[in-house]
């Protein structure tokens, strides 16, 4: 009787939340993953079974394999730029906030903000900042005695400018999730340590806040790596995927293929190809790193 | 005496990093406020002024104006108010199921919760485009709010916080005959509050500055949101009004700023609750 | 009596609403630009036409957002009744079978070109010569000149090149004013390589849409010239929005763009400096010259006969003189109705305040041809192939005969077309 009613409790619990997920996200993709082997055209009354065509044009051509390793090399500026810069951000906010919180909370609000802001108007104002002639960054530069570059159309430059402009954007994410896990850290810990005699700075660090930062490194680890992956907005807003698909990633490939091509079918696939490609990386990711991470 | 340098000289070099940081880091907002303030012939100058000559108001009335920005903030209100608390809904009961409970299947619960972190919303777009005109739903409020009720971040991220928090109090409630669900919502909910604070922030904020969905879904003026009202002035073909679209921008991130703010007391709040424990 | 009149004046209140008001929904793109104008055709046709009600869907961003949405709203069952659609998307939408047919409307072709729709402008609209879209609003790729840069450079406007070579050493000597100052700019793109082919009396695809053409003379002039951009005009690789930046911001002296940015250009440029319009140089025999017209044609979707009719009326209303003129003043583009351009009473009073858009209507008024959109499911892609194919040009100096030529073998694949 008592196993019954956990069951149902579970249920209860688990339930709504999984036939969401189910209906929104699992269904639609296996839909998706059907779309892939068909030739269908959006808007178009019929579709015909094409069975691996729309693989095998993407495998044999150079524009796919440019837009998967352009994916990685963008993630590979991403991921890390964004755990460091948005770990030290909360380290020193963190501890500025206990002398002067007033000044943390202003600070804070500064580096959330390219968060709370929508990317079509930054996108505006960041193809101005970056304009070759005009830009104040060039200026700069200039003044300093620096050659300026062409950030957005030099062809070998613009997946990195487009990865500084994605740390820029998700550093504040990353950041608050960061002061979530270091709040939580019990301070009795640190005096522990005080006693045990690693008291300051960096012995500090390494003794207590890094392990007990595990937890919530791994999930800021996990949630930017998903999201430099899925990186779509920046591209789509400020290069297209150019110039010459110099930029192109793989949701944006996706999204100009179905979108803007209308070829619904080929889109799939090549969804299903960069379903295959981050789940690979992920699961990597996460084995590694929860066998290290200590939970309470 | 040198220790005391030593903190004092960190301190001092941190405090410089994280402003000039802060700075670089708000520079394009700094540009948009310029923009937003320049008449067109000033936006469009070889010359780098970060103050206007003088203030083009005229941007903001056309913003409120000719794009019916108050309507599309409102609208914005609505909708992520409605999403936040349905994914509240979905997500707490099952991230506390995952962290403090053992039944079979757990282990592909949490698989699907992680696998569904891949998936881009743009992807599941269509499919579920086309069901929602299959049930003559689009064009609605619903069609905003219903189709993002599933949110695996918000279940991941609770499962971490409650995943952090001690068995015991739970034993304990169970033994004093509390039911699962009023465990959840009274004793675990409230004891994960940063993390509950963080994800209303999050999720707020993307679904305010979404473009995508909203833009698939509906095409009555009415149910514009805020992002609808800059694209408004947004054009490919004969050229971008700027210092309009800089100045709806600059009024679609202020209530965003303002959320921020006060959500961050909070994170303060968390702090001193953990010291006053101690 | 009372009894009378209260009966008569029942029966006429019920009898008004029930003069079935038709509503007819419209799509358009493009707010900041149409918003105002959609709204004044709108209000002029009710006017004249108190039994139809006219309702705007929120508006597009973007023409090919556009399509997209109507794509979409035909598979969900909720399309408008009739849409404002770029000229190069209406086959997008009619190859679903989605854009009625209209030589059914026209019943008297004679008439109807009489009204303005001349032949050159109905082309526009035609495939298989069958109508199925009419032209709206226009636009052609001109050149936009800074006068005080010209003049820098020791030129003046008096005497402004009508040749390329002329150009071309013009936009050298602006170039060496200044490294801040950049000679001329075109955007590597399928439409402007189309207006460049056309210059030359060149022509993308056989009139059957069965092979390519563009890697002929003609073509390889275009892309020749804009190599020579590159390498003797000063043209930097920076984008299109750095470059529509640049023009108003007084750093560049030519930029080939479309008409439809002149408003744009002159509120930026304020007054710093006066913005002029100058045609394309014509390279060939003027009869074989044509240049891809940009901008909007509408569609009719409605398949109801009762809203096709109600539709129909729209349509005239918004292509007829009346239509064209209110467009033409609200949004600065170029009409596409003869009578508008020929009968000066209309537009006098615009050209008088607006000189400088006379040179883009007149180029479109004597050469506009249909903007080419290639056939088939991979007719779009083809052109961010055709944009790339430019940019090797233009950026690393490739060959512009070799280029040519390999793209158009390209692109031949992509479509099908080899044999």
């Amino acid at each position: 009787m008592t196993r019954r009613r956990e069951t149902l409790t579970t249920l209860v619990l688990v339930g709504p939340a999984t036939l969401a997920m189910t209906m929104l996200i699992f269904v639609p993709v296996v839909v998706v993953a059907g779309l892939s082997f068909t030739d269908y055209q959006f808007g178009a009354h019929s579709l015909n079974f094409v069975g691996l065509d729309n693989y095998r044009t993407l495998f044999t051509d150079p524009q796919a394999r440019r837009a998967v390793t352009n994916t990685l090399l963008y993630a590979a500026v991403v991921i890390p730029g964004t755990c460091t810069l948005g770990l030290l951000v909360a380290l020193g906010l963190h501890s500025l906030a206990v002398r002067a919180p007033r000044a943390a909370a202003v600070l804070r609000a500064a580096y959330f903000l390219p968060v709370a802001a929508t990317l079509v108007a930054m996108a505006v104002a960041w193809q101005m900042l970056l304009h070759p002639n005009l830009g104040l960054v060039n200026q700069m530069l200039a003044a300093a005695g620096l050659p300026g570059q062409r950030w957005l159309s030099d062809r070998g430059l613009v997946l990195y400018t487009l990865a500084v402009i994605g740390i820029w954007q998700s550093l504040g994410y990353a950041m608050v999730l960061f002061l979530a896990g270091l709040a939580a850290i019990p301070p009795q810990l640190y005096d522990a340590a005080e006693v045990d005699g690693a008291g300051e700075g960096w012995d500090r660090f390494w003794t207590v806040t890094w392990p007990m930062l595990g937890p919530t490194t791994l999930f800021v680890l996990v949630i930017t790596a998903t999201g430099a992956f899925r990186a779509f907005e920046t591209v789509a807003t400020l290069t297209k995927g150019g110039p010459a698909f110099a930029s192109d990633v793989l949701v944006y490939a996706m999204y100009r293929e179905g979108f803007v091509y209308f070829k619904a079918g080929y889109s799939a696939a090549i969804t299903m190809v960069f379903f295959v490609l981050t789940l690979a990386v992920t699961v990597l990711k996460f084995r590694v790193l929860e066998n290290r991470v200590h939970y309470r | 005496m040198t220790r005391d340098l030593t903190r004092v000289l960190t301190r001092a070099f941190a405090l410089a990093a994280l402003i000039l940081g802060a700075v670089l880091v708000l520079s394009p907002f700094l540009w948009m406020l310029a923009l937003s303030l320049k008449a067109p012939d000033e936006i469009f100058t070889p010359n780098i002024d970060l103050i206007p000559n003088s203030l083009h108001w005229e941007n903001y009335a056309a913003a409120f104006g000719r794009a019916n920005l108050l309507r599309s903030l409102w609208n914005g209100a609505i909708v992520c108010a409605g999403i936040l608390v349905l994914q509240t809904i979905f997500a707490v009961p099952c991230a506390f199921a995952l962290a403090q409970r053992r039944f079979a299947g757990r282990g592909v619960v949490f698989g699907l919760v992680l696998a569904g972190l891949l998936v881009p919303f743009h992807v599941t777009a269509i499919p579920i485009f086309l069901g929602l005109a299959q049930v003559r739903m689009l064009d609605s409020y619903t069609a905003l709010i219903a189709p993002f009720a599933a949110s695996v971040f918000g279940i991941f991220l609770f499962r971490q916080a409650f995943a952090a928090l001690p068995t015991e109090v739970f034993e304990a409630a169970r033994v004093d005959g509390l039911s699962e669900p009023a465990i959840v919502w009274r004793i675990a909910f409230p004891l994960a509050l940063p993390a509950a604070t963080a994800f209303a922030l999050f999720s707020i904020v993307a679904h305010w500055n979404d473009l995508f969905w909203p833009l698939i879904a509906t095409s009555n003026p009415a149910l514009a949101t805020p992002p609808r009202a800059i694209l408004y002035f947004r054009d490919a073909e004969s050229g971008a009004e700027v210092g309009a679209l800089m100045a709806a921008a600059v009024v679609v991130v202020a209530p965003m700023v303002a959320l921020f703010l006060v959500a961050q007391r909070r994170f303060v709040q968390g702090l001193a609750a953990g010291g006053l424990k101690g | 009596m009372k009894q009378l009149f209260l009966a008569t004046a029942l029966a006429a209140g019920l009898a008004l609403p029930a003069m079935a008001d038709t509503t007819i929904r419209v799509h358009y793109a493009i707010p900041t630009i149409w918003a105002d104008a959609q709204t004044k055709l709108a209000d002029a046709f009710m006017a004249a036409n108190p039994d139809v009600k006219v309702v705007i869907d929120g508006p597009a961003e973007s023409y090919e957002d556009g399509a997209q949405r109507i794509l979409r709203e035909s598979v969900a069952g909720t399309m408008p009744d009739v849409a404002f659609i770029g000229l190069n998307l209406w086959r997008v939408v009619q190859a679903r079978d989605l854009a009625q047919p209209l030589d059914s409307f026209i019943d008297d072709a004679a008439a109807f070109e009489a009204e303005g729709y001349t032949s050159a402008l109905r082309s526009l609209g035609q495939f298989n010569g069958v109508q199925y879209a009419l032209g709206t609003s226009a636009s052609t790729l001109v050149m936009y000149v800074n006068p005080a840069l010209v003049e820098q450079a020791g030129g003046s406007m008096a005497t402004f090149p009508t040749d390329w070579d002329g150009i071309i050493s013009l936009a050298a000597k602006i170039d060496a004013l200044s490294p801040t100052v950049d000679g001329i700019w075109v955007q590597r793109h399928d439409w402007r390589f189309q207006s460049l082919l056309g210059s030359f009396g060149g022509r993308p695809m056989t009139a059957d849409e069965s092979d390519i053409t563009f890697d002929d003379a003609a073509g390889i002039a275009a892309a020749k010239v804009m190599a020579r951009f590159a390498t003797e005009g000063g043209m930097k690789s920076y984008g299109v929005d750095d470059a529509r930046q640049a023009f108003p911001a007084g750093t560049l002296g030519i930029m080939l763009e479309s008409s439809s940015l002149l408003n744009r250009f002159i509120e930026g440029a304020g007054d710093k400096f006066d913005v002029t319009v100058k045609p394309l140089p014509v390279s060939a025999d003027p009869a074989s010259v044509y240049f891809p017209t940009g901008g909007s044609g509408i569609v009719m979707l409605a398949t109801d006969p009762a809203q096709q009719a109600a539709v129909w009326r729209y349509m005239k209303f918004v292509t007829g003189a009346d239509g064209a003129k209110i467009i033409v003043e609200n949004t600065g583009f170029a009409p596409t109705n003869a009578k508008v351009i020929n009968d000066a009473s209309y537009l006098a009073d615009f050209y008088a305040k607006n000189p400088d858009h006379k040179p883009g209507h007149e180029q479109i008024a004597a050469f506009a041809g249909p903007w080419y959109a290639f056939p088939g499911s991979e007719g779009v892609a083809v052109t961010d192939l055709i944009a790339a194919a430019l940019t090797e040009v233009t950026d690393s100096q490739a060959d512009a005969e070799v280029t040519v030529k390999a793209l158009a073998e390209t692109v031949r694949e992509r479509l099908g077309m080899k044999k």
